[in-house]
């Protein structure tokens, strides 16, 4: 009898294969009860942890095996998967409702949940990297969905050449960690792990790959763009699920990451990551790519939380920021559908005591760090880690993250609500999602004792959270006197040059541009050789051997005089050859 | 060595023949090229060494090779058709 733990993807896999076999709309609400089904295996590994490994194949001297890892960490990740992804499920059977794709659009979506539970449940790196690349597929499949659109498929072939960017590194790095322990297996590499060179090599190259996967700068500028697909794959994959799947493997080799002394690496990238995310995301206009920048921006506290040591403040934040998320995602579907346009300023909903109003609201709180949310709860824990480096620098740039963050998140919301706005309804599958996942949001602060005990840690109370008040609050107020007092005027610095190069996002697109096409130049230099060098000289050789030809065609004349003088002359050599060889 | 060196070799012709994009139908040729180089690889290793002895590695390698081909003519057959005349 197989354990459950290796069977935790199943469900979602057949929830693909069913659909690719019948493509039927309703398809969706078996998907949620496979996540429902999937959080009901992982209730049950809960007690019982830990499987022995299944022999896959074996290859010169290697042994590919097939095992599972079951600790808190894993159980955390399926369980978020699994449980955003009943929601998904339910909400995509309203959002999909004029489209006719239905089976591929769930075949994919579940092919992508069985692959993220696959990556979070690995107990060897290569079965990690296996389903690492799958969800990266599956990701490249939900982007380009709409696969009409241009954009689209041009989105979708940036996150796909971004991600394996990583992926090459993240290879290269589980090969180096072979080269020096001679296994894949997570637990024995964390056990035998020692601070060799070609370990820290292995950190690095482990590092670069979550980056591209979490849309960490430099390899971020793929996530923006994926907003091309639709709204629940946004949700999913690009806020909940799949971007957390870098920061996860971050989290698994940890140890190893912290013996290579590479915290300060994951420090600095994340800074940077803050900066550029919450900078464009207080001037972009669609309503999706906001989102997206923010998911960026909260990844990077996530990952400064790892770098500074605070894994459980960092995980406390992981599970809040899956779940509003979500719900932020969710709610901005529920407005595309409502004001038929993705543009910010050009839409006007309903500020009021609506259903999408005041979820959204929960969302947008506890994005913005404001108690009682959960949000406010886990930003606080990383406040204080960064309070306890007593590095003033680093304290001060976090306060400014912190208000910048409240301040572009209200900014969304004030723009898309007004107080005379459009109400309207949206299906009751779309709409459900939301309350729901509100009164996750809003309860989140309630398990903070409990999942920090799970971890065998205490959380810490006290002033800071006062301060971390205050600040989100003055992002808070930021925003509101802009876009609703509109005492303050913005006209003039969001036409700026600073507002412009923020728009123009931080000109790293035009770099990244640039970079393609000198790729594409070296393409065409290739091209160059191979028309000009190679082919004439192929073309030399063929011509050479056509005029040879056309000599030796001389000797059959039909003249009988020619082949016997051609006799004398071979005789005579023969003679000569005999004699003196 | 010298079949390392003719696998290292035949794996940048492949490598150039891609990069050097004319066609889609070279481009697949120096992908087979360059799978063609791997088996060479994969083989010399496992004769002359003690390092790579089990041969289920080439299978798979193979069989996924196969797969790409039959992928690839596929869609190369989808999109050319066989309405025009041989003549890339």
């Amino acid at each position: 009898m197989v354990n459950v733990a290796y069977l935790l993807p199943v469900p979602f896999l057949l929830v693909a294969i069913i659909s690719l076999l019948f493509k039927k709309r309703w398809l969706g609400y078996v998907g949620s009860l496979a996540g429902i089904t999937t959080l009901l295996m992982v209730a049950n590994v809960w007690s019982d942890p830990v499987a022995a490994p299944l022999q896959w194949f074996s290859a010169g001297g290697i042994d590919f095996v097939w095992s599972v890892m079951i600790d808190k960490l894993s159980l955390l990740l399926s369980a978020i998967v699994a449980g955003i992804g009943v929601f998904i499920f339910l909400y995509s059977v309203g959002y999909l409702e004029s489209d006719e794709a239905f089976g591929r659009f769930y075949a994919e979506l579940a092919l992508f949940a069985a692959a993220m539970i696959g990556v979070v449940t690995a107990g060897n790196l290569l079965q990690l990297f296996f389903c690492w690349e799958l969800v990266g597929v599956s990701s490249y499949l939900l982007i380009g969905f709409w696969h009409e659109k241009e954009s689209a498929i041009a989105a979708a072939k940036k996150a796909f050449i971004t991600i394996i960017i990583g992926d090459a590194f993240l290879l290269s790095g589980i090969f180096l960690l072979w080269h020096s322990y001679h296994t894949f297996d997570i637990a024995q590499i964390l056990a035998l792990m020692q601070a060799t060179p070609s370990t820290v090599a292995a950190g690095v190259c482990i590092i670069i790959g979550a980056i591209s996967k979490s849309a960490q700068f430099p390899l971020h500028a793929w996530l923006p763009d994926a907003m091309e697909g639709p709204t629940p794959v946004s949700a999913f994959l690009h806020s909940a699920t799949m971007v957390k799947a870098g920061l996860f493997l971050i989290a698994r080799m940890l140890p190893l990451i912290a013996l290579a002394g590479l915290s300060p690496l994951l420090v600095v990238i994340a800074v940077i990551t803050i900066i550029i995310s919450a900078c464009i995301a207080l001037v972009e206009t669609d309503i999706k790519r906001i989102l997206a920048y923010s998911t960026m921006n909260q990844l990077a506290f996530i990952l400064l939380a790892f770098g500074l040591g605070a894994t459980v403040a960092g995980l406390f934040h992981l599970l809040n920021h899956s779940i509003f998320k979500a719900l932020l995602f969710l709610a901005a579907g529920a407005i595309i559908h409502l004001a038929g346009t993705q543009d910010v300023t050009k839409m006007k909903m309903k500020l009021g005591w609506n259903v999408l109003a005041v979820t959204t609201a929960v969302g947008v709180l506890a994005l913005a760090g404001l108690p009682p949310f959960s949000g406010f709860f886990s930003k606080d824990a990383i406040f204080d880690a960064v309070l306890a480096t007593h590095n003033s620098a680093l304290i001060f740039f976090f306060c400014t993250a912190i208000v910048l963050s409240a301040a572009y998140i209200f900014r969304w919301y004030f723009l898309v609500f007004r107080r005379d706005g459009y109400l309207g309804h949206t299906k009751w599958q779309m709409q459900l999602p939301l309350p729901l996942l509100a009164l996750g949001t809003a309860c989140g602060g309630l398990v903070l004792f409990s999942f920090y005990q799970w971890w065998g840690e205490t959380p810490h109370f006290g002033e800071t959270m006062l301060i971390s008040s205050i600040l989100s609050f003055t992002g808070f107020a930021i925003a509101y006197l802009i876009y609703v007092k509109k005492t303050i005027s913005v006209e003039a610095l969001s036409h700026s040059a600073m507002a412009e190069y923020f728009r123009a996002t931080f000109l790293l697109d035009d770099l990244y541009k640039t970079l393609g096409r000198a790729v594409e130049r070296i393409g065409a230099l290739c091209n160059a050789i191979d028309e000009q060098i190679i082919n004439r000289f192929i073309e030399g050789l063929a011509r050479f051997f056509t005029s040879f030809s056309k000599v030796l065609r001389r000797l059959i004349s039909g003249r009988s005089s020619t082949y016997v003088g051609a006799f004398i002359i071979g005789f005579l050599l023969l003679l000569l050859f005999v004699r003196f060889a | 060595m010298i079949a390392l060196l003719t696998s290292f070799i035949l794996f940048s012709i492949g490598i150039f023949g891609v990069v050097s994009r004319r066609d889609i139908l070279r481009i697949l040729i120096s992908v087979s090229i360059m799978l063609g180089a791997i088996t060479l690889l994969l083989v010399t290793l496992a004769t002359t060494t003690t390092v790579g002895q089990n041969y289920s590695l080439v299978l798979f390698v193979w069989a996924v090779e196969i797969m790409e081909i039959i992928v690839a003519l596929a869609f190369f057959l989808a999109s050319k058709g066989n309405t025009e005349e041989l003549r890339w």
